[in-house]
């Protein structure tokens, strides 16, 4: 358990978010809450970007203009924003940490491939419970009309469309649970505003460039009262 | 969340005054706290083992051996117990007491001390947990941090078996053996206790949990080898507490409560030969403030519990009973894994 929440800590040292400026969505990379000597916005190679897309109301993919540069721009009026990223291999040698798989340094300790993405919801869609994508993926389950600060709320944590147990669940950066067998967890909305909810999961890897794949997603969406 | 990700540990108290009574509790570094007495309404994961040890050092008020020829001067109630989770909502245990009872008598003009020990009699016990969210249902197999917030309940049950010699005695101004019920290791008879407990972590201060723990133990009468029939009376509890989280630290697994409680104890009157005991029972309200340190899947409570008030029958009469205690030291050791 130690050792999935230290892999979990590297997967997690860094935030994948989506800000709007004006009639744009801007993929950002780095620290949302950057700590002493940390760097607010980290500079990406796009080529990182999986995917970058919008939806609308009904969960379907809608055309959009996706300018692939650094920092990732979409224009369009979306449902949802949906970001899928990969910060690539890392590997954990005794000279520290490097951005590269584990057949390319000298002395591998243990390695791991880490994929994020994030959904940004500006309005829910009508069936909020489905997964738009086969990546992880956190839903809600129930009204989003009975949001609201204080009471609790499921959601549900879904990986190629299917519910995923033992994901951790962490709400505002804080660890608050992992799934159970049908992949729901139960959270309370603490404070009014946005609302970051991450899920987290590793899986076994090949070996021969990591040990594990590491996913994160995060769910951000704004609570208003 | 999965019950063992913080180190989610079930602890067990199981405390034995001098007739007995269950308390059983459980906490994890950002859930709930567990008390020393009250019972908290936590059940053990599902597939987990629990082994637990307390202490309940107990020293009796003395007075003048012309009042009391015969005084019970110091008690330790050891009590040893493995749980284990059937299900997340469903956990049973096995308790072995072990008992050092010490009293000193008067005889011809000088005193001396009886001191009797050894195993009490065997205890199973059975836990059942519900929690009330969005409804009343069994405690699931996952709880994350908001839901171990909820309401949580237990009702439990147990049963303790007559495998303790209950006609030990001291012989040494007898050779027959002095009648004396309660310095004996068992009950000659099984006894039977159910409870309902209550326990709700405060949603708006995680740190702070409330405790309500009810209990009724019943006895029945049993007959002696003097011929001797004794019935220890019926005890009734009401315990509340607060758990106060003082501090955490998650990386090295380490947190640190505040404990206290006030339990509230009912005793009938004992029954000898049919006949009520007129120095016996009555009604105490005692505290109980402590604190309960963890490490890991390590937990352990120290705490001092003391009468506050109390209206015991002939209270005059009795030395050594439950009310009469200068103090009573609770230590508790548990082990999850």
């Amino acid at each position: 358990m130690f050792l999935v929440l230290f892999l979990m800590a590297h997967a997690l040292a860094h935030d994948l978010w989506i800000e709007k400026k004006d009639n744009s969505y801007i993929l950002y990379y780095g620290h949302t809450k950057p700590k002493e000597g940390e760097e607010r916005f980290l500079a990406y190679n796009p080529e990182k970007v999986i995917k970058f897309e919008c939806y609308d109301e009904g969960g379907r993919l809608k055309e959009a203009r996706v300018e692939r540069s650094y920092p990732s721009k979409l224009y369009g009026q979306c449902a949802v924003v949906y970001g899928l990223f990969s910060s690539g291999y890392w590997t954990k040698t005794p000279e520290g940490t490097k951005n590269l798989p584990r057949d390319r340094v000298g002395n591998p300790i243990e390695s791991w491939v880490s994929y994020e993405s994030v959904k940004r919801v500006e309005r829910w869609p009508e069936d909020p419970s489905k997964p738009l994508t086969q990546d992880l993926e956190v839903v809600l389950e129930g009204r989003p009309s009975e949001l609201s600060v204080g009471k609790k709320f499921t959601l549900r944590v879904y990986y190629g469309g299917k519910p995923l147990k033992d994901a951790l669940v962490s709400y505002k950066g804080k660890t608050v649970g992992a799934t159970d067998s049908e992949g729901r967890v139960n959270l309370r909305i603490r404070e009014e505003g946005l609302q970051v909810i991450s899920a987290s999961f590793r899986e076994r890897a090949d070996g021969t460039k990591a040990d594990y794949i590491i996913r994160t997603t995060t769910l951000l969406f704004e609570l208003k009262l | 969340m999965k019950r063992s990700v913080y180190a989610l540990l079930g602890f067990v108290g199981f405390s034995f005054a001098h007739h007995g009574v269950a308390s059983l509790g459980a906490v994890g570094l950002e859930g709930p706290g567990a008390p020393l007495e009250t019972s908290s309404s936590a059940t053990l994961p599902q597939g987990r083992w629990l082994l637990y040890t307390k202490l309940d050092h107990v020293r009796w008020k003395r007075y003048s051996f012309e009042d009391f020829s015969d005084q019970k001067s110091r008690h330790d109630f050891w009590m040893f117990g493995v749980g284990y989770g059937l299900k997340p909502w469903l956990s049973v245990y096995l308790f072995a007491p072990y008992y050092t009872k010490r009293e000193v008598k008067s005889e011809d003009g000088s005193t001396y001390t009886y001191r009797v020990s050894g195993f009490a009699d065997l205890q199973l016990m059975a836990v059942l947990g519900l929690k009330y969210d969005r409804g009343l249902r069994l405690v699931p197999e996952r709880e994350s941090l908001e839901d171990l917030m909820d309401w949580h309940f237990t009702l439990y049950g147990g049963v303790s078996l007559p495998t303790a010699d209950a006609n030990k005695r001291d012989r040494r101004r007898d050779p027959q053996g002095e009648f004396a019920p309660d310095m004996a290791l068992g009950f000659g008879k099984p006894t039977i206790t159910f409870g309902f407990t209550a326990t709700k972590q405060m949603v708006n201060l995680p740190a702070l949990t409330f405790l309500l723990d009810t209990s009724y133990l019943k006895f029945f009468e049993h007959t002696y080898n003097t011929g001797d029939k004794f019935k220890f009376g019926d005890e009734f509890r009401l315990n509340t507490a607060l758990a106060y989280r003082l501090y955490t630290d998650q990386g090295r697994g380490i947190r640190l409560d505040l404990l206290s409680e006030v339990n509230y104890l009912y005793i009938q009157k004992d029954r000898e030969n049919g006949q009520k005991v007129e120095d016996s029972g009555g009604q105490i309200i005692y505290g109980v403030l402590g604190s309960r340190l963890y490490y890991k899947n390590l937990s352990l409570g120290l705490g001092v519990k003391v009468p506050l008030w109390k209206d015991l029958n002939q209270e005059s009469q009795q030395q050594g009973a439950e009310g009469k205690e200068r103090y009573r030291l609770i230590a508790t050791l548990s082990l999850l894994f």
